[in-house]
C-alpha cells in the first residue's frame, strides 16, 4: 500500500506536462482513478477523526474509489497539516481538520506551512456548538450571574480548557475580555480531565461542544452557547449575543482542504460531494449528539470564514496576551 | 432493576451469536496484534478501530473492549518471551518474566500470567457490575495535588524495583523524569528540548524508548555474546506451573488483584502504578528478596493480576462519567461517538444494554483469553527453541513495525536506535531500565499535576499538605523511603556477611 502510494506520483510525473495543457473539465472527468488519502492530523478517535470516519464511506460510495484515512497526529496538528500542505496537488491527498490548525496555531507557534498560501479550502463540513457551562453548585444561572460572580470574586474563578492556545481557551478569553472580568485559565491535556475537575468542583467553568449528556444529567449548568443561533438540543439556553456579549463568537469548525495548486475542477467536484454528504438529514441527527451542526460551505465562502477567524482569533490572542512561551 | 436483573440482561446481550463472535474476534485480534513488540492496547485499538465502525454500537464496543484486554494480555507475553514490554504496565513483567524464560521456565511464566489475568479479570468485572457509580465518585475526589503526591509515592517505590543500589535506581528514575520534560509544556504551551524536530513536540515516545532500552539492547547483548546457534532459552522444563509455583503465586495474585482494582479507577496513572506497586510489594514481602530479578514467579503473577484488574476497572470512569481514564479509553469513547452515542453520566441509564452487555462480555472475553492463551503457551515456548541468529532479525522487524505504527513516524525508529545504544550501555553498567521507563511515563504527569495544583492554589505550596488524600500519599512515601532503605541496608549487611 505504502509503495503504491509513493510510486503513483513518480509514475505520473512524466505525464504531467501533457496533462497541464488539457482543459480542467477533463481532469475532473477521469477523477479519481485510484484511492484518495484523507489526512487527519489527530489520532483515531481524536479531533476531527469522527467526522472523517462518518463522511468517508459516503464519499467512497459516490466516487467509487477507496478513501484511506491517514491519522498523522502530533505537534498540535501541525505534522499532519504540513504533510497535506506539501503533498502533490493532484486531488489524491486531502486534509480533514478542525479550524484551530489553520486559524489559531500559526498565530501562536512556528509552523512549517502557511495556512492560507499552502492550502486550498475545499468545503466546510460542520460547526461545533460551543456551550459555556459552570459547576451547578455555584449560584450562577445566567451569563449575567457568571459575570457578577467573577467580579465579586476577582481571581477566584477558574476556567478549565483543553490546552493552551486551544479554541476552548480562546472562547473563554473572549468572554473575559468582553466582560472585563478576572478569571484564571487552567489548561488541561484535552477536555476529559477538565470536565473531571469541573464536576469535582476544582474549576468553575468550561466551554466545550460535547457536554450535552452532562448538562442533561444535571452535573453541569449551561449558561450560554457561542455562535449566532440557539442550538436545537438546548433551546432554552441563550446565545452569547442574546446575553449581551455579541463579541463572544467562538468559531470551531471542521473542514476539508487540498494542497494549493490542486486543479480547480477537482476541488469543485469534491466540494460539491462533501456538501451533499453533510446536508443529508441523517447526518444532522448523527452530529447533534456530539454537539455539531452541519454547515456546508463551498470553497469561496469557506475561505471567507477562515480569513475572518484568523482575524478574530488573532485579536483575542493579542488582547488576552496568549503566548506559548 | 436489581443488579442481578442487569447482569442477566448483560449476558442476554453478550451471548447472542453475533456479539459472542465479535467478543471472540476482538480478544483474538487483540492477542494477535498485541503480540507485536511495541504494539500495546492503544496502538492496537487505533489500528483496528476502523473495522468496527460498520457494526452496531454494542457489538462495536464489545469487540473493541476485546481488542483492548486481548492486547493488554499479550503485552506480557512479549515481555516474558523477548524482554519487550508492549506498554508501560508490562515493563515490570520483564523483570522476572524474561529471566524465567531464559531458564527454560517460559511455560510456567506464561501460564501463570494467563491464570492471574483471568482471576483478576473476574474480580474486576464483579467490581464494575456492583460498584461502578460509587467508585466513579471516588475518582472525582482526586484533584491535581492528590495526583502529584500519588506519583511522588510511585516514584519512591520505583527505587525498590530491583536489587541494585537505591542510588542507581533513583538515578535511573530521575533520568526518566528528565527525558519526560521533552515536548510541549502543558501549562504554557512552550515546546522544550525538541532540537527543532517537530516529531519531539509530543515528547519522547514511550514505545520507542521501551523497544530500544529493552528489546534492541537485548539483541545487541545476545548477538555480541557470540553464542552461535544457541537458542534463547535453556532446556525447557515443563509447560505448566508446578504445585510450588501455584502456591507461591496465589497470594501474589490476590494482592495484585486488590491493588489493581483499587488504583485502576484513577485516570491516567492507575494501571501503571498498580503493577509497579504490586511488584514492589511482593518483593518486600518475600522471605528472600534476592530471588527477584532472577525469575521469581510472584514477580510475574502479582503485577500481571494488578495490571489486568486495573485495565478493567479503568473502564469505570468512562462508562459511568464519560471521562476517558487513559488513551485507550479515549479511543473507545471516540468509537462510541462515531456510533452516535455520547458517553456521559447517563450512559448506564439510557443505554443499559450497552453497559451491561459490555460488562458481561468482559467476563466472557477473559474466559476466552484463558482458553486461547493456555494452548498458545506451547507454541510460544517452541518459538524460543529457534536459534537466536534466526530469531533476532524477525524480532527486530516486528519491533520496528510496532514503533513506527504508534504515530506513523519514521523519526521514532531513529529514536529507538538511540535508546538501543543507551540501553546497551546501561546493561554493561548493570543499571535496570525499568525505573527509567516509570520516570519517563510518570514524570510529565507529575509536572502537569504539580503545576496545576499550584495554579489552582495560586502558588500556595501547603496545598499538598492540606488536601487529605495528598497528605496521606506523602506520608506513605516517607514511610516507604524508611522501609526501603532499611531493607536495602539489611541486604547489604547480608551480602557483606556471606560474600
Amino acid at each position: 500500500m505504502l509503495s503504491r502510494r509513493s510510486l503513483v506520483p513518480l509514475l505520473a510525473a512524466p505525464l504531467l506536462p501533457r496533462l497541464a495543457g488539457r482543459a480542467w473539465a477533463d481532469e475532473a472527468a477521469g477523477f479519481p482513478e485510484h484511492s484518495i488519502r484523507m489526512i487527519v492530523p489527530y489520532p483515531p478517535g481524536g479531533g476531527g477523526d469522527a467526522i472523517a470516519r462518518v463522511v468517508s464511506p459516503k464519499l467512497q460510495e459516490a466516487l467509487g474509489q477507496t478513501i484511506v484515512i491517514d491519522n498523522r497526529p502530533g505537534a498540535g496538528a501541525s505534522i499532519g497539516t504540513d504533510l497535506a500542505a506539501k503533498a502533490p496537488p493532484d486531488g489524491y491527498t486531502i486534509l480533514e481538520t478542525p479550524g484551530a490548525a489553520l486559524t489559531v496555531n500559526p498565530q501562536l507557534m512556528k509552523v512549517p506551512y502557511d495556512p492560507v498560501r499552502d492550502l486550498m479550502p475545499v468545503a466546510m463540513l460542520t460547526r461545533a456548538v460551543m456551550v459555556f457551562v459552570v459547576n451547578p453548585k455555584l449560584p450562577i444561572q445566567t451569563v449575567q450571574d457568571l459575570v457578577a460572580y467573577a467580579k465579586a470574586n476577582p481571581g477566584k474563578f477558574n476556567f478549565g480548557s483543553a490546552g493552551n492556545g486551544t479554541i476552548t481557551q480562546l472562547s473563554w478569553e473572549m468572554l473575559k475580555l468582553a466582560s472585563g472580568t478576572d478569571m484564571v485559565h487552567v489548561p488541561y491535556k484535552g477536555s476529559g480531565p477538565a470536565i473531571n475537575d469541573l464536576m469535582g468542583g476544582r474549576v468553575q467553568g468550561v466551554v466545550e461542544s460535547v457536554l450535552l449528556p452532562y448538562i442533561r444529567a444535571g452535573q453541569m449548568r449551561a449558561v450560554a452557547v457561542g455562535g449566532d443561533k440557539r442550538w436545537q438540543s438546548l433551546p432554552d439556553v441563550p446565545t452569547m449575543a442574546e446575553a449581551g456579549y455579541p463579541s463572544v463568537r467562538p468559531s470551531a469548525w471542521y473542514g476539508v482542504f487540498a494542497p494549493r495548486g490542486t486543479p480547480p475542477a477537482i476541488v469543485t467536484k469534491l466540494s460539491a460531494l462533501f456538501r451533499k454528504i453533510v446536508s443529508a438529514p441523517e447526518m444532522a441527527e448523527k452530529l447533534d449528539g456530539i454537539g455539531m451542526v452541519p454547515e456546508p460551505l463551498d470553497s469561496e465562502d469557506f475561505a471567507k470564514v477562515i480569513r475572518d477567524d484568523i482575524e478574530t482569533n488573532g485579536k483575542v490572542i493579542r488582547e488576552a496576551h496568549i503566548t506559548l512561551d | 432493576m436489581s443488579v442481578v436483573d442487569n447482569i442477566a440482561l448483560g449476558f442476554s446481550v453478550a451471548v447472542t451469536p453475533q456479539n459472542f463472535l465479535y467478543c471472540l474476534a476482538g480478544a483474538f485480534l487483540g492477542t494477535l496484534v498485541g503480540v507485536f513488540p511495541g504494539l500495546g492496547p492503544v496502538t492496537t485499538i487505533a489500528m483496528l478501530l476502523p473495522f468496527t465502525f460498520k457494526l452496531p454500537a454494542v457489538a462495536s464496543l464489545i469487540m473493541l473492549s476485546g481488542i483492548y484486554y486481548g492486547a493488554h494480555h499479550s503485552g506480557s507475553t512479549t515481555a516474558v518471551m523477548l524482554n519487550m514490554p508492549g506498554e508501560p504496565t508490562s515493563v515490570v513483567i520483564c523483570i522476572d518474566g524474561h529471566p524465567m524464560a531464559r531458564q527454560g521456565r517460559a511455560g510456567p511464566a506464561l501460564a501463570i500470567a494467563a491464570l492471574a489475568s483471568f482471576f483478576a479479570g473476574c474480580v474486576a468485572v464483579v467490581i464494575i457490575a456492583f460498584f461502578s457509580p460509587p467508585l466513579a465518585s471516588v475518582g472525582l475526589m482526586f484533584g491535581p495535588a492528590d495526583y502529584a503526591s500519588l506519583i511522588v509515592m510511585a516514584l519512591v517505590t520505583a527505587s525498590a524495583l530491583s536489587s541494585e543500589s537505591l542510588i542507581t535506581t533513583t538515578a535511573m528514575a530521575a533520568l526518566g523524569v528528565l527525558l519526560g520534560t521533552v515536548g510541549t509544556d502543558v501549562n504554557s504551551g512552550t515546546i522544550r528540548f525538541d532540537f527543532g524536530r517537530s516529531a519531539l513536540d509530543d515528547g519522547v515516545s514511550f514505545v520507542a524508548a521501551a523497544v530500544g532500552l529493552f528489546a534492541f539492547a537485548d539483541v545487541i547483548t545476545h548477538v555480541g555474546a557470540l553464542h552461535e546457534r544457541v537458542p534463547l532459552s535453556a532446556k525447557i522444563t515443563g509447560l505448566l506451573p508446578t504445585r510450588a509455583d501455584l502456591k507461591a503465586s496465589t497470594p501474589a495474585i490476590l494482592r495484585g488483584t486488590a491493588i489493581g482494582s483499587a488504583f485502576g479507577i484513577l485516570p491516567g496513572t492507575g494501571p501503571l502504578i498498580s503493577s509497579f506497586a504490586s511488584y514492589v510489594m511482593e518483593r518486600q514481602l518475600a522471605k528472600d528478596p534476592s530471588r527477584f530479578g532472577k525469575g521469581a514467579i510472584e514477580g510475574v503473577a502479582g503485577p500481571e493480576a494488578a495490571n489486568n484488574a486495573a485495565a478493567l476497572t479503568h473502564f469505570i470512569p468512562m462508562l459511568t462519567l464519560g471521562i476517558p481514564a487513559g488513551a485507550a479509553n479515549a479511543l473507545l469513547m471516540g468509537a462510541l461517538i462515531i456510533q452516535g452515542i455520547a458517553p456521559g453520566p447517563l450512559l448506564i441509564e439510557q443505554h443499559a444494554d450497552l453497559f451491561w452487555g459490555v460488562v458481561a462480555s468482559m467476563w466472557i472475553g477473559n474466559l476466552m483469553l484463558l482458553v486461547l492463551n493456555l494452548p498458545l503457551v506451547g507454541i510460544w515456548v517452541r518459538l524460543l527453541a529457534i536459534p537466536y541468529r534466526v530469531l533476532y532479525p524477525a524480532v527486530l522487524v516486528f519491533c520496528c513495525i510496532g514503533v513506527y505504527s504508534v504515530s506513523n513516524a519514521t523519526f521514532d525508529l531513529y529514536l529507538a536506535a538511540v535508546f538501543a545504544f543507551a540501553g546497551f550501555i546501561f546493561k554493561q553498567l548493570d543499571c535496570s531500565p525499568a525505573p527509567l521507563i516509570l520516570g519517563l511515563v510518570l514524570g510529565p504527569m507529575l509536572e502537569e499535576n504539580t503545576r496545576r495544583a499550584l495554579l489552582l492554589s495560586r502558588g500556595d505550596f501547603t496545598v499538598f499538605l492540606t488536601e487529605p488524600i495528598s497528605l496521606a500519599m506523602l506520608i506513605l512515601a516517607v514511610v516507604l523511603v524508611f522501609v526501603f532503605s532499611r531493607s536495602a541496608f539489611r541486604d547489604r549487611q547480608a551480602r557483606l556477611a556471606n560474600p
